[in-house]
């Protein structure tokens, strides 16, 4: 964290529409520089946090500072933001040119620094070679460019950027990602990206806010985010996750003896900080994880790639145990799903090993389930928690 | 499949008839009685000539024709000037309230135009409701006399023609994409200048639509500065309409129509035009 200034401050900020609430006491800084994404299913309210941030919208309660600024109640235009919009929102009645130099124009600029100001940030796209043409004349990709140029142009002291890559393919989306993250270093701007894909929001963010039904669920580092969610939700938003039930037979120190899947277990309750394993969420309430004691409902909860898997032996007995129902074959790594003795179907990714294919399990084989000790992550059961 | 190029051909058969029938053939007599002499019992007579299209050159109707387009004018930029923040209004408003709205925009419609035009004169007569509020809110002290000139014309061509501006500009306005607006201002434009710079610009087809369905009907109309404008306004629609019917010159009224057929038919080439350039700009 070498800039560690608040940027953008929330301060108990919460929206409705009539009587729906968009947004409940949202309670965030994001520092200068810094590259943030809210990233949650849609109808969470991250994109209500964009708006707020933009002045097209105005909180219900609480209130909004940029730059050390109180905006609650400036109008978009007065505001060092800019947006750049899902659909680009580009005019389609003005060449690129024009496009770029809207901002600058509506601050009177010289005719002689726009000019050179909108080919710097055009060249930065790699767009200079298309300022006269219309947006219509332009890729989806290239729109994405002018729109980006459009706004960074105005030298904001924000960038809000709305799922401004979904409409594009799975191929520029990549290749866009890295741009941006480029852009903001060359920059030194904070951008606040909100999406609804997980992989794109890990690959961009410094930190990542998981949002769900108006609340910040999580906000952490990208790995943290995927080896120590908080609660399910998190957990299943972000990858693939088998979830197990259990309950707490006994607890010492830092491990635990539990049920899981009618079987006794050793869950580690992390601690030591690299691994995952249950541990107290900083913004949690810190009763529901001193609540597991023996014989409080738990969920186990173990990523695909964590799963270990043995041949069992045919008298074995006792451990999670399952058999293989089908594998999915994917290049790199090949996906199993395997039927747990009591009925349950969980996920386990493999590495594909091309020198040693007998080493691959077949549809029909016994396993024993296990993981790497620590990467497991226990979570209180939360009741009727679903997706 | 038969059945398919047998309706093909029926429709267009039928389009291609109703045209011939009733637009192109006419026109062409319009045109051709322009060039033909006028006759007593017969209306025409089939001697060529020159001299109506060349009578329209004539000071006299020279002026008509200006009063008219003037007149027009100033209906299209009223219409347009009510008809914009009418039509914005409506297009912001939530679902259930637009239809109603454009209910209300269509309900005059339902009753004869030329039937609202006559209750037009109970209005705008020196003791009708228009003077009585004008003398209620102190504007004037005594009475104007509106009916049978030529701003009660003026009034009657805004009160038909409105909806005709306001449904296009509605069309258009409802079509902009709200978050353009949204991008103006958040690039640092106040409303003034969003309106200007993005709004304006993205509904000039709605204007152009609009000011050609009001401007068009308002150079022609004749029935409106008949009833409201009594015998002192003379326009080109009536004037067409009296050579036929009252000086029985046919000749000279087809010619006096061919005239106003050829500017309509340029102004829409120029609408034509404009609209291509804005049309272009549009996203694919």
């Amino acid at each position: 964290m070498e800039h560690a200034l608040p940027c953008i401050e929330l301060e108990h900020v919460s929206k409705h529409f009539g009587d729906q609430s968009v947004l409940r006491d949202i309670h965030l800084t994001i520092n200068h520089g810094e590259f943030l994404t809210f990233l949650g299913p849609s109808g969470c309210g991250k994109t209500t946090i964009l708006r707020l941030l933009a002045g097209f919208e105005r909180p219900s309660t609480g209130r909004l500072r940029i730059g050390g600024v109180d905006v609650t109640d400036l109008p978009p235009h007065r505001r060092a933001v800019n947006t750049v919009f899902q659909n680009y929102a580009l005019f389609p009645h003005m060449t690129v040119f024009d496009n770029v130099a809207f901002g600058l124009r509506m601050r009177r600029t010289p005719a002689k620094v726009i000019d050179a100001e909108v080919f710097s940030a055009l060249r930065m796209v790699k767009m200079e070679t298309h300022h006269a043409r219309r947006p219509s004349q332009l890729s989806g990709g290239q729109q994405q460019r002018v729109a980006i140029a459009r706004a960074v142009v105005n030298k904001p002291l924000v960038l809000l950027l709305d799922e401004p890559l979904s409409a594009l393919d799975y191929k520029l989306r990549k290749a866009m990602q890295i741009e941006l993250k480029e852009l903001r270093r060359t920059l030194g701007i904070t951008f606040v990206f909100v999406t609804h894909d997980q992989e794109e929001a890990f690959s961009m963010s410094d930190r990542v806010a998981v949002m769900n039904e108006g609340v910040i669920e999580q906000i952490d580092s990208p790995s943290a985010i995927y080896e120590k969610p908080v609660n399910l939700f998190v957990a299943r938003f972000v990858g693939e996750i088998n979830t197990f039930e259990g309950r707490v037979l006994s607890r010492n120190g830092t491990s635990m003896q539990a049920l899981v899947e009618g079987e006794q277990v050793r869950l580690s309750l992390g601690g030591n900080g690299n691994g995952g394993g249950a541990h107290c969420p900083e913004g949690g309430s810190p009763a529901s994880c001193g609540s597991l004691s023996a014989g409080s409902p738990i969920k186990v909860l173990l990523r695909p790639e964590d799963v270990r898997l043995e041949r069992a032996a045919p008298g074995d007995a006792g451990g999670l145990t399952g058999s293989i129902v089908d594998t999915v074959y994917k290049g790199m790594t090949i996906d199993l799903i395997i039927e747990m003795s009591g009925g349950k179907k969980i996920l386990a990714t493999e590495f594909f090993n091309e020198d040693a294919p007998e080493a691959l399990f077949s549809v029909g084989e016994r396993v024993r389930v296990g993981w790497v000790e620590d990467w497991e992550v226990v979570l209180p059961d939360e009741g009727s928690q679903s997706l | 499949m038969k059945d398919r190029s047998l309706f093909k051909a029926l429709a267009v058969t039928l389009t291609v008839g109703w045209l011939a029938v009733f637009v192109i053939v006419p026109n062409l007599l319009t045109l051709a009685t322009g060039f033909l002499t006028r006759g007593e019992p017969e209306f025409v007579l089939p001697v060529l000539t020159f001299d109506n299209y060349a009578r329209l050159f004539d000071p006299a109707f020279f002026d008509i024709f200006l009063d008219s387009v003037w007149l027009a004018l100033c209906t299209t930029v009223l219409c347009l000037l009510v008809g914009y923040p009418f039509a914005y209004i409506l297009a912001r408003l939530t679902p259930a309230r637009r239809r109603l709205g454009l209910l209300f925009v269509i309900i005059p419609f339902w009753t004869n135009s030329l039937i609202r035009t006559y209750a037009l004169i109970a209005i705008l007569n020196v003791n009708g409701l228009f003077n009585a509020a004008l003398l209620w809110l102190g504007i004037v002290s005594e009475p104007v006399e509106l009916l049978y000139t030529n701003t009660a014309v003026f009034i009657g061509f805004t009160y038909t023609l409105l909806p005709f501006m306001i449904l296009p500009l509605y069309a258009s306005i409802e079509k902009l994409d709200h978050r353009l607006i949204e991008a103006a201002r958040d690039l640092g434009a106040g409303s003034f200048q969003t309106f200007f710079r993005v709004g304006l610009p993205l509904t000039l087809p709605g204007i152009i639509a609009g000011s050609m369905l009001v401007f068009l009907p308002a150079l022609s109309m004749f029935y409106v500065p008949d009833i409201l404008g009594g015998a002192k306004s003379l326009l080109v629609g009536n004037f067409i309409r009296n050579q036929f019917l009252v000086a029985r010159d046919w000749p000279f009224g087809a010619a006096a129509s061919v005239l106003l057929t050829v500017v309509m038919g340029l102004l829409l080439y120029v609408y034509w035009l404009c609209h291509k350039r804005v049309r272009r700009a549009e996203p694919a």
